[in-house]
């Protein structure tokens, strides 16, 4: 039987032993307890008795300046002076293979300890943070703590500058109302727009005598007066969509754009085709009214997807109003200015104004729609028309 | 309430403790017929007798080994070290035994032993009287050090630390033993590990423990009338330390003053502060600052004495450094 | 004294048990199977036996950093004390504590001691617990020439004469202090001198004569139970091995090995039981082989035993 001598661990630090000396031959007899060989370890050195009895068959390590790691095989006791044994290799190999994995990994080392140091801004931890989470760029502030350190009033202050630029107002429930439905009307409503010049002089004179008489009526009266009256006959123009379907009206409602203290709300003018410019004038009145005392009723803001928006009181020549969902159709109505106009090859001066649309292209085309223009160009600038001719 | 001094309120724990669980027995140097060092066991001995009040040889070692060796077989033993700069002759036992058997024993003993010492500088007794060790014992992992301030306090703690089924070292100090306070005449208990704030405010916190508790609240009365709002958390105990009640008052105020009368270097203030960098780091606005004892041995000359351990002037000037 | 075969197989098989606990760790240690340090107990024995033997078993023991015999002779289990050696989770200890704490006070070890006088301290704290207590039980506190001379030793075993505590204190003379010899070291050679310093009785045996050692610890035993007051006996002895695995023996010579393994306490008290025709030669093979088998189990048992878990690091420290 072959047993195993190793280099035995001989202390808590030991890791090798150098053999010092063998105190028997290769083929010598040897009994238990009989010292085998000498050992230097790293404390002292050992007289290392053999664990068996029997032959020392196979010296494998001799006796020299070579570390041997603890519980390496060193050599083989046998029960019999010749039987055969096989020879283990020796750690060479295993050494080689450590020591390059260790050149590699002091490489990987010194390649990490190459990063380039910045210039330390002096910041507080807190103050740190608080840039971050206010998005604030440090490089821009200059600290007030001691040597210039950055610290959180430094950052208050930054953001107190930035606040004075502006006032941060809050949010009305009427704003997000008007914010909701107009983003919402200008994302998922293919608007286009066109705009027109239409001479008002007989508009103008109407208005004139009528005033004459007592009977005071604005501009935008009679606009809801003549663009009702067209409207019976083009109704895709007062139609909306809802669920998904295109509902056309029997009736011809109104919509007037009020701008009121907080924002603008739409109020409703009800069968205005079918009404006389007083009675319009009359419910206009009623309707901004309420508009402006908050107390719109909700009969009131109905029937209002044609929508009028008139700006022309405060200058404005031209402007194209975003669609009050669920109609699909607004007018911008401009101010009444003198232009130079060409008549039977004479230059001549007429009041005039223009007025703009947005429509829905879901729903109405443009030839549709150029129509209806037609149209009610020719009611704006000739209103006696009426009298005569259903448009 | 009832006022009473810190002394008292002492002597008031141990006799009730004594009464309630007849294992709990006091051992130590002069503390039967002379009632203590300072006066804290005094009469005692004569209500309790010989058999639960002993006086022990000048024994250091000797007294933390036999408390231990009548802990883990039975008892409650009350063990008295008259100065802690005495507990370097017991310190083996304390740290190799005391502190470890438990653990080394996987758990199957328990060690109810409570150390009484008392430490401190301020009576003019020179380096082998006055010393401040809390940080070596802090460093001792399996053992509780208990440090309280006021006589409120220091029953309730005393209290606790007798039920208490693990080894504590509790730290008196020589300056308070007269200091008064309400204590309740009925029984009350202060939990081990939990720091308790003594004054609420705004604009820096400090955070100390035993005498330095009243030197830092009496700065923070003086800074009150020059508009700077300090907070004082009193730890109480030391281990385990009771980090979060200092952390919720840091997120308050962000500045951070320690107010320690032991030596600065390794000191308990170096611990509490790391331990505020390791959880509440994002909520300092300035460098911690550190009102400390000087690095020497304890002069007898009652002014270097003075000199070398904080004053209420430094705290001051310290709070007003921190928040520049 | 009066031996009956029972008691004869008793301390013969502790001794064994003890001897080739050691050889095996000694052999584990060169294999690097058993890590770290460790104090072997053999050529000893017959103290710890002989010691233990007499007191019950609710009595206390404090042992030494050359612990594994009495922990063995004081009951020990040897899988739990082989599996603590090898710091496993099935040790007696958990494996938190190692060769240097073995304690099992179920049994009444309160433990061996990593620190020279360590136990001094715990057994004198012990022995007042049982006054206090008015309990009917003695301490046993081993330790080694050594540790007479360390500080406590001194403050405890005046406390214990001064409040007559019930404590044997065992001193295991093996001659060396690590490498320093007592003669090289003690300025009193005859070590039960020192009692005199404390006016306690002191009292010196062959610790290699199990049945010597038996009847001088029950004496003193006896005189304790009465409320007599602590002890203190020398027990003369030798360990085989060095201090620890590290040691190459220089401090000493092959001689003076050879003159002691001669004097062997399992041989003797093997040589002695066939003299007196309480056992024969084949019975005492029988207890060997017997105990090969368990020594074998308790190796093969802690190798096999899992690590502590991760997570028990940290318990066990408070309450």
């Amino acid at each position: 039987m072959k047993r195993e001598i190793i280099m035995p661990k001989l202390g808590e630090t030991m890791e090798e032993g150098y053999i010092v000396s063998w105190r028997k031959n290769e083929g010598d007899r040897v009994e238990k307890g009989e010292i085998l060989f000498e050992v230097m370890s790293d404390k002292t050195n050992f007289e290392v008795e053999s664990p068996y009895s029997g032959y020392l068959r196979k010296i494998l390590y001799q006796a020299g300046d070579q570390p041997i790691p603890v519980t390496t095989v060193i050599a083989y006791i046998t029960d019999t002076p010749d039987e055969p044994i096989e020879i283990e290799k020796t750690e060479e190999e295993k050494k080689e293979k450590i020591k390059e994995e260790f050149e590699v990994r002091v490489e990987e080392k010194e390649k990490e300890i190459k990063v380039e140091e910045k210039e330390r801004i002096k910041i507080s931890p807190l103050a740190r943070k608080l840039a971050e989470e206010y998005n604030v760029d440090i490089t821009k502030i200059k600290g007030s703590g001691p040597e210039g350190r950055i610290e959180k009033r430094d950052i208050l202050e930054y953001l107190e500058k930035f606040k004075e630029e502006y006032e941060v107002l809050k949010w009305t429930p009427l704003r997000r109302i008007i914010a909701k439905r107009l983003t919402e009307s200008k994302q998922n409503i293919p608007h286009y727009y066109f705009q027109g010049k239409i001479i008002v002089d007989n508009l103008l004179k109407i208005k004139e005598n009528l005033e004459k008489e007592g009977a005071k009526y604005t501009i935008t009266d009679f606009l809801i007066f003549l663009t009702s009256r067209v409207i019976e006959k083009f109704p895709l123009i007062g139609s909306s969509v809802i669920n998904d379907e295109i509902r056309i009206y029997k009736n011809v409602d109104i919509g007037l754009a009020i701008s009121v203290s907080d924002g603008l709300v739409v109020g409703s003018i009800k069968n205005a085709n079918k009404k006389t410019i007083e009675e319009i004038s009359e419910d206009r009145k009623n309707l901004v009214e309420k508009a402006r005392d908050g107390k719109l009723t909700e009969d009131d803001i109905k029937g209002t997807n044609f929508v009028i928006s008139n700006l022309g009181m405060y200058e404005i020549e031209n402007f194209y109003p975003i669609i009050n969902p669920p109609g699909v159709a607004i007018m911008g109505v401009g101010k009444i200015d003198k232009g130079v106009f060409v008549e039977d090859e004479k230059i001549v001066v007429r009041n005039y104004m223009y007025i703009s649309f947005s429509f829905d292209h879901r729903v109405i085309d443009g030839v549709y729609a150029a129509n209806f223009y037609k149209k009610l160009k020719e009611v704006i600038e000739n209103p006696a028309i009426l009298l005569f001719k259903n448009v | 309430m009832r006022i009473i001094t810190y002394r008292q309120a002492l002597n008031e724990a141990l006799d009730e403790e004594m009464a309630r669980d007849e294992r709990v027995f006091l051992l130590g140097e002069d503390i039967a017929i002379y009632g203590g060092a300072y006066g804290v066991t005094a009469g005692l001995w004569q209500k309790y007798g010989d058999q639960r009040v002993i006086d022990t040889p000048i024994s250091e070692n000797a007294i933390v080994g036999v408390a231990l060796g009548a802990a883990i077989t039975g008892m409650r033993p009350v063990a008295e070290i008259m100065y802690i700069d005495f507990i370097g002759l017991c310190m083996d036992q304390l740290n190799n035994q005391v502190a470890k058997i438990r653990y080394m024993f996987g758990g199957k003993c328990t060690v109810p032993l409570v150390i009484r010492t008392e430490g401190g500088a301020g009576r003019s007794l020179g380096a082998h009287h006055s010393q401040s060790l809390e940080a070596w014992l802090i460093h001792i992992p399996g053992i509780k050090v208990v440090m309280p301030s006021t006589p409120y306090d220091a029953k309730g703690l005393l209290k606790s630390a007798i039920r208490d089924d693990n080894p504590v070292v509790f730290i008196e100090h020589k300056m308070l033993y007269n200091t008064k306070g309400e204590v309740p005449e009925e029984e009350y208990l202060v939990p081990i590990g939990v720091a308790d704030i003594k004054r609420e405010g705004k604009d820096v916190t400090i955070v100390t423990y035993s005498r330095m508790v009243l030197f830092s609240l009496e700065a923070a009365e003086i800074l009150e009338k020059e508009g700077i709002s300090v907070e004082v958390v009193d730890l109480r105990t030391l281990l385990p330390m009771d980090i979060e009640t200092v952390v919720k008052s840091v997120k308050k105020t962000n500045r951070v003053v320690i107010v320690e009368e032991d030596c600065k270097t390794g000191g308990t203030g170096a611990e509490i502060g790391m331990q505020i960098i390791e959880n509440a780091f994002d909520y300092l606005d300035a460098p911690i600052i550190r009102v400390a004892g000087a690095d020497v041995p304890m002069p007898k000359s009652p002014v270097l004495e003075k000199l070398a351990i904080p004053d209420v002037e430094r705290i001051c000037k310290a709070v007003k450094e921190v928040l520049k | 004294m009066e031996i009956t075969k029972e008691l004869a197989i008793k301390l013969l098989k502790q001794m064994m048990q003890i001897r080739q606990f050691e050889d095996m760790i000694m052999e584990l240690l060169a294999k690097n199977i058993a890590e770290g340090g460790s104090h072997l107990y053999a050529g000893m024995e017959a103290v710890a036996v002989g010691a233990i033997s007499v007191i019950n078993p609710d009595d206390y023991i404090t042992s030494t950093h050359r612990g594994h015999g009495h922990a063995i002779a004081k009951d020990g289990d040897l899988k739990a004390l082989m599996a603590e050696i090898l710091g496993k989770k099935t040790g007696v200890c958990k494996g938190k504590g190692g060769s240097l704490h073995l304690a099992d006070l179920s049994k009444g070890n309160l433990g061996a001691n990593g620190i020279v006088g360590g136990g001094i301290g715990i057994a004198t704290g012990a022995g007042l617990s049982i006054k206090l207590q008015k309990q009917n039980k003695v301490v046993l506190c081993f330790f080694g020439d050594g540790a007479t001379n360390n500080g406590i030793f001194f403050e405890c075993l005046n406390m214990a004469s001064l409040w007559k505590l019930p404590v044997v204190y065992i001193c295991e003379n093996n001659k060396y202090a690590m490498s320093v010899s007592v003669e090289r070291s003690h300025a009193v050679k005859d070590l039960t001198k020192k009692a005199l310093a404390f006016d306690m009785p002191a009292e010196s045996v062959d610790g290699q004569d199990v049945l010597a050692v038996r009847e001088v610890v029950g004496k003193w035993v006896n005189y304790a139970r009465q409320g007599n007051g602590p002890s203190f006996i020398v027990a003369n002895t030798y360990r085989y091995y060095g201090h620890s695995r590290s040691d190459p023996r220089v401090y000493r010579t092959r001689e003076e090995e050879k003159f002691w393994r001669e004097r062997d306490p399992i041989i003797i008290f093997s040589n002695k039981m066939k003299e007196m025709g309480i056992l024969t030669e084949e019975e005492i093979n029988l207890i060997e082989e017997e105990v090969r088998k368990e020594i074998e189990e308790a190796v093969d048992f802690a190798i096999k035993s899992p690590y502590p878990e991760p997570e028990e690091l940290y318990t066990d420290l408070y309450v």
